[in-house]
């Protein structure tokens, strides 16, 4: 009996909160609507043909000119990334990229491979930008653009988990700041990369586990291998790292440096 | 927007439903499973621009600051808050304020949450604020900063920009 009311209040609390929701979803900002775009990332196999597809939603009160781009990814040395807006991404096609979305409605755009990408994969952003109509003169304009992920991986038998290692990083000031390693993602996946760390030197050795980082094919970040903190003191050290990518390891690589 | 807080009411309809269901069989001391799965999506709503107002003055310079309400909702984590030009993609003029054919020689300035200031000339998009898991109707500010410098300063409510408010999720 005592469960059945514990339950019924639970219940009752689930609704409120439902109504509640609702309500705070037509009120403040919301009253205003948004555009949104379904699916956040969009993954699929990478084969020719269509690939899938993407909804675009404009639940505002007025429509909306809407432009859907597929960019390849700009990446910095810290693993950032943005879309690059100079550029589209080749061999993948949209059948519509400009159109006008009246307000309340939604509209699908099919997402198709022209043919085999060069390595069998490809990565890059879905950008949809939504601007209102018209053109305002004077002062600041808003619009909206949402920026997903599109990966169209390797079958699961071509994947390919490799990595190039470059040089070590130091990030700050040597003894307390950031040791980095310069790491190319020579495969065709966007699983991200990691490695377990081994510092050695006279007399003392620090092992860590670097921070794993997704890295765009052909693309290099500095990949964080340790926060020194003071650790170590100063001296020659050699660094071993194993560098591994979802359970796949790449190799052993070994620098040395001077921490001064 | 309405449409993703539907989905998230349509989850606890699920969730209430089947507690209704559930409670004649479950055992007393047991609970009663349940789980579903939200579509993947990413939302944004924004509301009206509050226009530029001038913050401080002196020594020939005068700094100007407006805000922008945005809310986000987010199945796909990490979540990333960033402003972009939406005129001037790679030119000079980009994050600056113009008028026909001049702009104001500083570039304008966005922050949000805790963050300081990034100028909007950046040839990449500087992340304004950053969530580590998904977002429901999560609300931010976005502060704009706009300096102005000399003795015949402009009027900056004449001029004008298309700022687009950018949200991106789950990076590569």
């Amino acid at each position: 009996m005592r469960l059945h009311s514990i339950r019924r209040l639970t219940l009752v609390t689930t609704l409120v909160m439902t109504s509640a929701m609702l309500t705070a979803a037509g009120a403040s900002l919301a009253a205003g609507g948004g555009v949104s775009i379904s699916p956040g990332i969009f993954e699929h196999v990478a084969s020719r043909g269509s690939v899938g597809s993407i909804k675009i939603s404009n639940t505002t009160s007025t429509s909306m000119l809407v432009k859907v781009a597929l960019r390849p990814w700009l990446q910095g040395l810290n693993g950032e990334v943005s879309p690059n807006r100079s550029a589209t991404l080749s061999g993948v096609g949209l059948n519509a990229s400009s159109f006008t979305l009246g307000a309340g409605s939604s509209r699908t755009v099919l997402v198709s491979l022209m043919g085999t990408p060069p390595g069998r994969s490809q990565y890059g952003a879905i950008e949809v930008v939504g601007t209102p109509p018209g053109h305002a003169v004077k002062g600041i304009e808003l619009g909206y653009r949402l920026v997903s992920s599109l990966r169209l991986d390797a079958p699961t038998n071509a994947q390919s988990f490799r990595a190039q290692a470059g040089g070590l990083v130091e990030q700050g000031s040597a003894r307390h700041g950031t040791l980095l390693l310069a790491v190319r993602n020579t495969g065709n996946t966007i699983v991200p990369i990691g490695g377990t760390v081994l510092i050695n030197g006279p007399g003392r050795s620090l092992r860590a586990n670097a921070v794993t980082k997704a890295i765009v094919p052909g693309q290099t970040v500095n990949v964080p291998l340790a926060e020194l903190l003071g650790s170590l003191p100063a001296g020659r050290y050699t660094v071993t790292v194993g560098l591994s990518q979802g359970g796949h390891g790449l190799g052993r690589v070994t620098r040395a440096i001077a921490l001064r | 927007m309405i449409a993703a807080a539907r989905l998230v009411a349509l989850a606890l309809l699920v969730t209430a439903l089947a507690m209704l269901g559930g409670a004649p069989a479950a055992p007393a001391e047991g609970g009663t499973p349940v789980g579903g799965t939200v579509e993947s999506t990413l939302a944004l709503s924004l509301g009206e621009p509050r226009p530029f107002t001038r913050v401080s003055s002196g020594h020939g310079r005068s700094v100007y600051d407006a805000t922008v309400s945005v809310q986000v909702t987010a199945t796909d984590a990490p979540v990333r808050l960033s402003l972009a030009d939406g005129e001037a993609i790679s030119d000079p003029r980009r994050g600056h304020l113009a008028r026909g054919r001049s702009s104001l020689a500083i570039a304008l300035q966005a922050a949000a949450g805790r963050g300081g200031f990034h100028s909007l000339d950046a040839s990449v998009d500087s992340v304004l604020e950053q969530w580590g898991e998904p977002l429901s109707l999560e609300e931010a500010t976005i502060r704009l900063r706009q300096t102005v410098h000399g003795t015949h300063q402009p009027a900056i409510g004449s001029y004008h920009k298309l700022l687009l408010v950018t949200v991106t999720a789950a990076g590569p």
